[in-house]
Formats: C-alpha cells, structure tokens, sequence
C-alpha cells in the first residue's frame, strides 16, 4: 500500500517537474528571441550560446537546487532565488576547485553537478 | 495559493500569467536601455567595448589573467607590480563566474563579464519585485519602473566605472530580501549561509551592509514576537557555514585589506571625481511619493484597519510572511538609506556604492506611495496598475518625456576608452614578448586611465604626462622621465610566509626599490609604446621625435604599428639610446 503511495505521489513530482521543464523551455526560447531584438547586431549563434549559458550557469541550476528546500514558494520565486543561489555555489565552488589545482577551463561541469544535485536530493525530498 | 496564482507559467491566459510576461518583458528592456545600448547591440566585439574608466580594465585584467593561469592562487604578475607571489587578494566570486560564462559562451571574458554585471542587476531588479510582491502584487508592479533608474546619470557609473563586484554582492544582498520572506522554504540557514558567502566573497564591505540589515530585521522580529529564536538560530547557524566556506578568502582578507584599509571613523562628502547619487536626484515628484510610501506603512501599522488591509493581499496572508511584519519593504529602505548615508559615520567610498542599487532598494516605497494615490482616488483595478506602471517606465526609461519633472534613463552608447588600434598593440605585446621584458609606455591618449596599460600582460612602466607636456614646452627631448608603475596597490601586495601567516611587500624595506614608481631611463626599456595620434597632436608629434631620434642607434627597431600605436624594440637596454636635446 506504501509503496502504491509513493509510486502515486513520485508519478505526481514527475508531472509537476515536467511541466515546470516545459516552462522554462519556453522562458529559454523567448529569452533567445528578445535577445536577438534587443542585441540586433549580434548573430543567432552567439544569443543562443549566451542565452543557454545563462540557463546552464544559473537558471536550470537555481532551479534544481530549490527543488530541495520549497515547500511552498512559487516557480518563479524559486527561479529567481535559485540563480542567485546558484551564482554563489557555482562561483564558490569554482574558487576552491582552482586553489587546488582543477583548471578552470573544466568547471563548466560545475552547474551540471548542482542540476544533478538539486534533482537527486529535490526528488528524495518531495517523496 | 488561489488556482490563478498557482498555475504560474501556465499556457492559461491569466492575470499571473500576464504579470510574468511583464516581468519578463521588463527584464529585457532592462537589459535593452543597460548594457544593449551601451554595447552597440551586440554582446561580443573585437575589443573590450563600453569600458569607460581605469576600474573597468582593472577587472578585466584580472579575470583574463585569472583563465589565463586556470586558478586564482596568486595575482597576475603584472597587475602587482611584477611579484610573482601575491595571493589573490580580491573577492573571488564575480571573477569566476566571469571565467565560467566566458567558457560556456565562447564570449572573451572582457565581454562575458561586463555582460554578466547587467545580468545581475536584471536579476536584482526581478528579485525586488517578487520581495515587493510577497507583500502587495500592485506595489510591485508599481515599484518596477524606478529600477530603471539603475541607468541614470549617476548611478550608472557604477556599471560604466566598474564597480561590478559591489553591484554583484548587492544583487546577492537584495536576495537575501527575498529569502527572508520566503517563510515556507526549507534549510533556511543554508539558504542564508550559500548568501552571506556568496556577499562575502563578491564583495567583503556589503557583507557588514548585510550584517546591519539582518540585525535590523531580527530586532524586527524581536519586537513584533515573530520567529525570532528560529531566525536567529537560522541566521548564527547560516553565518557559521559562511565564515567556515570563506575562511581561505577571509584569512587573505584580515591580512590585506584590513591592514591596509582599516576601519576609522571619519566623515566624507566627496569621493573624488565620482559623483554621488543623492536623494535630490530622485527629483520632487519621486520623493513625494516615497515620502506616500512611509506614510502607507504608518497607516498600515497604526490603523486598526491593518488586518482588514492585509487582508486585501491574499499572497501575504496565505504566504504566511508572519503576523505584523508588513513592515519588512519599509526596513529595506531604512536600511538602504543608513549604509547610504554611512560615510557620516566611517564607511567611506563604500556608502556611495551601496546608492548605486537605491533605485532597487528604495523602489517599494516609491511603489506603496503610487498604491496609496491609487486608493485613495479609490481606483485600484488591475488595469490601472498595469497602465500606472507602463506609463511610468514610459517615463523613466525616458521614452516618453516629462520635461526634466522625472529622472530618467540615460542613454551611454560609446565604445568607450579601448579602440580596436590599442588592442591589437597590447595582443601583439602578449603574443611576441617575454613576460619578464620591461616595456615604457611614452604617451596615449587613454594611457592616463592606467589599468588599461595591464593589458599588455607585463608590467606597465608610464612615463608621467606632466614629464612630457614640460619637455615640451622646455622643446628638449628627454632621455630620463618620472614614472609610475601602473599597478594595484591597495591591499599591499600580501604573500604567503606560511599558512596562516601572510606578509604584505609594501612597507618592506627590502622589496621599496623593486619596480617603484621613480626616474626612468627610457633606454633601459626592452620595448617602447606610443601613440603616434591624439587629439593633442603636439604630445604625438613628441613622441615621433623620440621615437626616431631612438630608431637612429641602429639597435631599435619599430617592430609593430598600425594607425594609432607604435611599439619600439631595443637590442641593447640599458645602453645609451637617446640624447637629451633642444628641439
């Protein structure tokens, strides 16, 4: 019966995050489009390389991370909070991993470690 | 949470849904008025593009440096002076995010992080909205407009002049704001601990402004019998894991800039050349409805309609913010007008960096004030805000004008103090000389903004301009020139004599020669840059004469040149180069 519950409840978080992916897949493509309005002399390959790093460094990240701690708050206040959340993880990390050695040409896999974090611990959280 | 609000991004067409798009259209045409046109719209160009003073390049100097060694262990040589084993001694996190950005992005790190600067401000500006919003939906779509302020005349300079670490800790700041509201989330002490570090290691002075806010909010709580205990426990526990992750930082720290910069009381008034953003430049119209704004919250505190009122806001009552405490938006602005006013009371320079985000901190009073209009007209509709909010960032991004009665946006669009021409000379430097070769800058036009020099990655000797205009007007030609060392000084140059001990080079007897500012043989020099252009056209025509007065040896050779610069190389420093003569 237990495990009936959690089956239902997980099938419940998949569908919430999946719309919420689906959210910030429209965010992600409006952004590339009003990027491109507003930096007119740039060209679609490097708005889309910004805008997708923007997403990758603090979006997506700031995103995953509040998966583990709201309760309540909303999507957009999760966003918003998790970037800056996500600014000071990422950079932090970055530091220390430089001190010790780790080029940082290689911490771009740092944002993809927290996304993984975030959805692990953010999954286990809300079973 | 109503359906509506729930919904969120929902593909519904609804009242939030309709207010995210503004928001999101607001960020945009935040981006579009800041950095957009400033940047010539374009995000990558040839050369470090919009940088318009010595700390814009001070920055970026470091943060190439930086990628350039893949860790921040140690300062770029030539930024202090030619040590090799200067500790990296300033803030880390805006540098790293810069170099990350610059690798994902394949955008140069002078582009990535200048852009990354007015992405943060967008983001702080989005942030206060949705702090604003926990407490009333139409304050904060009346509060956005003013943000836009962050791009008038004197604000700005903050972007332009390159105070980009202290508007990055104040964008963590005002998240913070936000995450003292948000009372249902969980690990709030780890919330608060990842935003002290992140404040404490963008910018070591808005970590004390942050310390005097949370005092305030917690003797807040105290007051109102709120959470106190949780929030201070929250807070101390929050502070604990911050001062453990920064410990490395701040070690360097206490044994830098504390030594260097020590905290004194005294008051200033002026900050050099920098202007100061006052409250008068906020204009009558403004303050008088910041002004409606206090007064809203001493009617929502003293009035026995105060329930009935926050009632009206269903976020507040079903966020759950916590019993009488409307007062927070109003803490905010106190607090803003506290550290902006700290340099009363010793904060220095550093007060009037905290006024660059006032059109962000003091927003909700500007926004509670147009509400308080709005109501008591008895017109409060959805419409009217949205119409009330539109109008206004009609009027502040200066679209529409109010005949100098409001501040507004001010339109920067320069490609600012590097030119295409300067640039190619610094690469070709970086490219063709030994990091160890001594190189002396005569005269260029934008040499006088001196972290630009550091451009060329080795130790930038500049002869002193003075020097040269009376050589000029002496019509000599001189051998031996006063010089500077264009360098940054501020922390002392600390080193590492052992683990936790550090020593500072400046004020050491045995390194006071070592490349200090001082006369200056220009035959002593592997390589001589000048311009062979300016918009002084005597100070160009000195150097020609010096250049080809050198060139007759034999032994110095042009061996770069475009339309602007032009770099010497000498086979033989040190030897005699040069006759001191009458022109």
């Amino acid at each position: 019966m237990k495990s009936q519950e959690s089956i239902v409840l997980k099938k419940e978080v998949f569908e919430e995050i999946k719309k919420e992916i689906k959210i910030i897949g429209i965010l992600f493509i409006a952004s590339a489009v009003l990027g491109k309005i507003i930096f007119y002399n740039e060209s679609i390959m490097v708005i889309l390389r910004v805008v997708f790093s923007l997403f990758a460094m603090f979006i997506v990240p700031g995103y995953a991370i509040t998966l583990v701690m709201e309760k309540k708050a909303e999507f957009a206040e999760r966003i918003v909070l998790g970037s800056a959340l996500s600014l000071a993880i990422v950079s932090t990390a970055s530091y220390y991993l430089g001190l010790s050695g780790l080029n940082l040409k290689y911490h771009y896999i740092l944002p993809l470690l927290l996304i993984l974090v975030g959805f692990y611990f953010g999954l286990n959280n809300k079973e | 949470m109503d359906k509506k609000e729930k919904k969120g991004f929902g593909m519904k067409l609804t009242v939030s849904n309709f207010e995210y798009a503004y928001i999101f259209l607001f960020l945009f045409l935040f981006l579009y008025l800041g950095c957009a046109n400033l940047f010539d719209n374009k995000i990558s160009h040839d050369f470090p593009y919009g940088y318009l003073a010595s700390d814009t390049f001070q920055h970026q100097t470091r943060v190439e440096g930086i990628k350039n060694e893949g860790g921040y262990n140690f300062e770029p040589f030539y930024i202090v002076k030619g040590y090799k084993d200067v500790v990296g001694y300033y803030p880390p996190i805006i540098y790293h995010a810069g170099i990350i950005f610059s690798y994902m992005s394949g955008l140069q790190t002078y582009d990535g992080l200048y852009f990354l600067v007015f992405f943060f401000a967008g983001m702080a500006s989005v942030t206060m909205y949705f702090f604003i919003r926990k407490f009333s939906r139409d304050a904060a779509l009346l509060s956005l407009p003013i943000m836009l302020l962050l791009f008038s005349q004197k604000p700005y300079i903050g972007f332009v002049w390159g105070h980009w670490p202290s508007l990055t800790a104040q964008y963590l700041l005002v998240a913070f704001f936000l995450a003292v509201t948000l009372a249902a989330i969980e690990y709030r002490w780890l919330v608060y601990g990842i935003l002290f570090t992140g404040v404490m290691l963008s910018h070591t002075s808005e970590f004390v402004f942050l310390g005097i806010f949370t005092i305030i909010y917690l003797v807040y709580l105290l007051i109102t019998k709120n959470r106190f205990i949780e929030e201070l426990k929250n807070v101390i526990y929050g502070g604990i894991l911050a001062v453990a992750v920064s410990a490395y930082y701040l070690l360097i720290f206490y044994n830098s800039w504390m030594k260097t910069q020590p905290y004194e009381f005294h008051i200033t008034t002026n900050w050099g050349g920098t202007p100061i953003l006052m409250l008068g430049d906020f204009g009558y119209f403004v303050l008088f409805f910041m002004m409606l704004g206090v007064v809203y919250f001493a009617v929502m505190t003293y009035s026995k309609k105060n329930e009935k009122k926050a009632g009206k806001n269903k976020i507040e009552k079903e966020e759950n913010i916590g019993k009488n405490l409307h007062l927070i938006p109003l803490l905010v602005s106190a607090f803003a007008l506290i550290v902006g006013y700290a340099n009363y009371f010793g904060f220095d320079f550093r007060a009037y960096q905290s006024r660059f985000f006032w059109p962000i901190y003091l927003s909700a009073l500007f926004g509670f004030g147009i509400l308080i209009a709005i109501d008591l007209l008895k017109v409060r509709k959805k419409s009217v805000i949205f119409g009330v909010s539109i109008a206004a960032i009609l009027l502040f991004s200066g679209f529409v004008s109010s005949g100098g009665a409001l501040p507004a946006y001010s339109k920067i669009n320069s490609p600012g103090l590097m030119n295409l021409n300067e640039w190619q000379s610094f690469k070709w430097i970086q490219d063709n000389t030994n990091s160890e070769d001594k190189i002396f800058f005569l005269y260029g036009d934008v040499y006088n903004q001196d972290a630009i020099l550091r451009n060329a990655e080795r130790v930038p000797f500049l002869a002193f301009e003075t020097d040269i205009i009376d050589a000029i007007q002496n019509r000599t030609v001189k051998r031996y020139y006063n010089t500077e060392i264009s360098t940054d000084s501020g922390a002392g140059f600390p080193y590492r004599k052992s683990a936790f001990i550090l020593g500072m080079h400046s004020g050491e007897k045995s390194n006071e020669n070592f490349n200090a500012p001082g006369v200056y043989d220009i035959c002593s020099f592997d390589y001589v840059v000048f311009d062979k252009a300016s918009v002084q056209p005597v100070l160009a025509q000195y150097n020609i004469i010096v250049a080809n007065d050198m060139i007759k040896t034999g032994w110095i050779k042009p061996v770069y040149q475009n339309d602007l610069a032009v770099i010497l190389k000498n086979e033989k420093p040190g030897v005699d180069c040069l006759e001191e003569r009458s022109i």
